[in-house]
């Protein structure tokens, strides 16, 4: 996806990205559902770059060949409120001449000029949000510690305390309470984390952000990894 | 004239997507182009892709994307049982549709 529109050169590259950047600001006019929008503009750059690598045929496509693919488009306004189903869609396809400014339309239209700009991935940032119950955990292990060693009178001291051993369901309760909040956001951020790589690697350049959603994926399972080697590798 | 035509063509598109299906999945250019042998349709992108997307949110398409050598992913559409079936009652009423007019129209009835 990412790499593949690296292929183009940039002087090529911007008139695809403002050809679709004009077809998508005439599908929001239109009211189209955004995700019905994306993948109608994927088709369509998924055309543009079939018709430029048989224009091309071979060769580095140049400007003038993007310019050449875009005249036997649709102008942009055809996808929007007059589109489906409209006039524009169901007249023929224009001749050749008229269509050959369909560039030069696009950017006098009052439509959002310039490439797309990719938007950061927000699974991959709701996924940070796990990190939390175990921040809180961490910061709450200090009084859990303390409440477990001298009001509970369990673990190291309790003996000293010279309390009477806590029950045994006392105990487990702390141990799945203090447990369980950093377990819930460990797997919250890993679950965020996969389904952010799922959705970046859809979404055809349109999301940015693999970095963190890798991250969000990974680090909770190498820690896991991390506390099971050391604790075989102790105890062995 | 050009507004009954657009009435006409308006109405048969779906038929001519759900039928380009048949033979198996294609993405979007592909059916476009498989469209377009069928010259008096004039079907046009801002036509075809819409209503594909459409189609897969109405269940008659399952859509995959796949890598592409040219360039972007492609979205590969390919028709659903749902699709299938509503291809099916399609294509039956078509014939019906077909012969009543045409005894009409040309005047062949038997």
């Amino acid at each position: 996806m990412t790499d593949a529109r690296m292929d183009l050169p940039p002087d090529v590259r911007i008139h695809v990205d403002v050809y679709l950047d004009a077809v998508r600001a005439a599908q929001m006019a239109a009211g189209v559902p955004s995700d019905e929008a994306a993948g109608i503009r994927d088709d369509l750059r998924a055309q543009i770059y079939d018709m430029l690598s048989a224009r091309a045929a071979g060769r580095t496509p140049a400007p003038e060949d993007v310019q050449a693919v875009l005249a036997q488009l649709e102008p942009p306004e055809a996808f929007g409120p007059s589109g489906e189903g409209g006039a524009a869609a169901a007249a023929p396809r224009a001749p050749a001449p008229a269509a050959a400014a369909s560039l030069p339309a696009a950017q006098a239209a009052p439509l959002p000029v310039g490439p797309p700009k990719p938007k950061f991935c927000r699974t991959a940032l709701l996924g940070l949000l796990g990190f939390l119950p175990m921040m809180g955990f961490c910061v709450l292990l200090v009084p859990l510690a303390y409440f477990g060693c001298h009001v509970l009178r369990v673990g190291p001291g309790a003996d000293m305390a010279g309390g009477p051993l806590p029950h045994i369901s006392q105990m487990s309760w702390l141990a799945v309470c203090a447990g369980l909040i950093p377990l819930a956001g460990m797997l919250w951020t890993t679950i965020c984390g996969i389904a952010a790589i799922v959705q970046i690697r859809r979404a055809a350049g349109q999301l940015t952000g693999l970095w963190l959603a890798v991250f969000d994926a990974v680090v909770f399972p190498i820690i896991v990894l991390v506390i099971l080697v050391v604790g075989v590798l102790a105890c062995g | 004239m050009a507004g009954w035509v657009s009435q006409v063509r308006k109405g048969l598109v779906e038929l001519c997507v759900l039928a380009a299906l048949r033979g198996g999945e294609a993405y979007g250019y592909e059916i476009l182009r498989r469209l377009a042998e069928a010259d008096p349709l004039a079907i046009t992108e801002s036509t075809v892709y819409p209503l594909l997307a459409r189609l897969a949110n109405e269940g008659l398409l399952a859509v995959r994307v796949a890598a592409s050598p040219e360039g972007p992913p492609r979205r590969y559409y390919r028709l659903t049982a749902e699709g299938r079936r509503r291809l099916a009652e399609m294509r039956s009423y078509w014939k019906e549709l077909d012969a009543a007019v045409s005894a009409l129209v040309f005047g062949d009835r038997p």
